[in-house]
């Protein structure tokens, strides 16, 4: 519940709603909207992924960062 | 037992083409000489790693989707390891669509002749010499007021150009509105403690 206590739209799975079943750990632009600048995994109550595909993108995203796809801390805030 | 795995790699991009490519097929030679297929090869290219790796800021990328027997998986590794222009490597199991691959794969030649980095130059079209006659007609027949689909486009165009007598106290008319209805807005709005 938001603190306010004002109604506030419920977010739906991005992936759900576009019927995607696999998340390929290559596409960098699309994993990009799901990190910080700094870098950090966005938590699902924020992005208002399901369960199921924050499992398959926490995934995703961490294959990506061992291949150097991504970065596992963005040098800005260094 | 067979199964379905993606290996991607990055390779020195400092090398040539042509060894690029060597490198790119002993990988797919490896997998099919131990009785793998070969289901879809990306050849993504040189591309800038978000962190050094070897002393390196760039990779050539390449993915090749392939089936194959669980015994092909160490023999990759220890190639990958053993060589050198191999910087990184990864094999998982891929879980995605194989046909849509298969689709993709008649597209690979053409993806790959297609320029990285640059945009694509749109083609010349011949209608646009048409409009701008037509608007050189129209800016001759200006009194005339004509409405055709095509040229509404070009008449909005000469409008802005040379504003009549007549839009010019329409559009002084039209700036007034905004103030009044700012005031207008002002008395309308609730105080700012009825909102909490």
């Amino acid at each position: 519940m938001p603190p306010f206590g004002g109604r506030r739209r419920r977010k739906i799975c991005r992936f759900c709603e576009h019927k995607i079943s696999y998340i390929d750990f290559k596409d960098e632009r699309m994993l990009s909207r799901f990190v910080t600048e700094r870098g950090k995994i966005v938590p699902r109550r924020v992005s208002g992924t399901c369960a199921k595909h924050q499992r398959l993108l926490t995934q995703a995203i961490k294959r990506s960062r061992q291949m150097a796809i991504m970065a596992f801390e963005s040098e800005s805030f260094r | 037992m067979v199964r379905t795995y993606e290996t991607t790699f990055i390779v020195n991009p400092q090398a040539d083409d042509a060894t690029i490519d060597r490198q790119v097929r002993a990988v797919t030679d490896l997998i099919t000489g131990n009785g793998g297929e070969i289901v879809h090869e990306d050849r993504i290219g040189t591309r800038r790693m978000a962190y050094e790796v070897a002393g390196l800021t760039q990779g050539f990328y390449a993915s090749i989707i392939h089936k194959s027997e669980t015994s092909v998986l160490p023999q990759l590794d220890r190639h990958f390891k053993l060589e050198e222009p191999y910087i990184r490597y990864m094999t998982i199991v891929y879980e995605g669509d194989i046909e849509r691959l298969k689709g993709d794969r008649d597209q690979a030649p053409e993806r790959a002749a297609r320029p990285t980095g640059k945009p694509e130059t749109k083609p010349e079209t011949k209608p646009e010499a048409k409009p701008e006659a037509k608007a050189e007609e129209k800016t001759e027949a200006k009194a005339e007021e004509k409405t055709e689909p095509e040229p509404e486009k070009e008449a909005t165009v000469t409008k802005s150009e040379a504003p009549r007598a007549g839009e010019a106290d329409t559009v002084e008319a039209t700036a007034e509105t905004p103030a009044e209805s700012e005031e207008s807005d002002k008395t309308k709005q609730p105080p700012a403690d009825e909102e909490l």
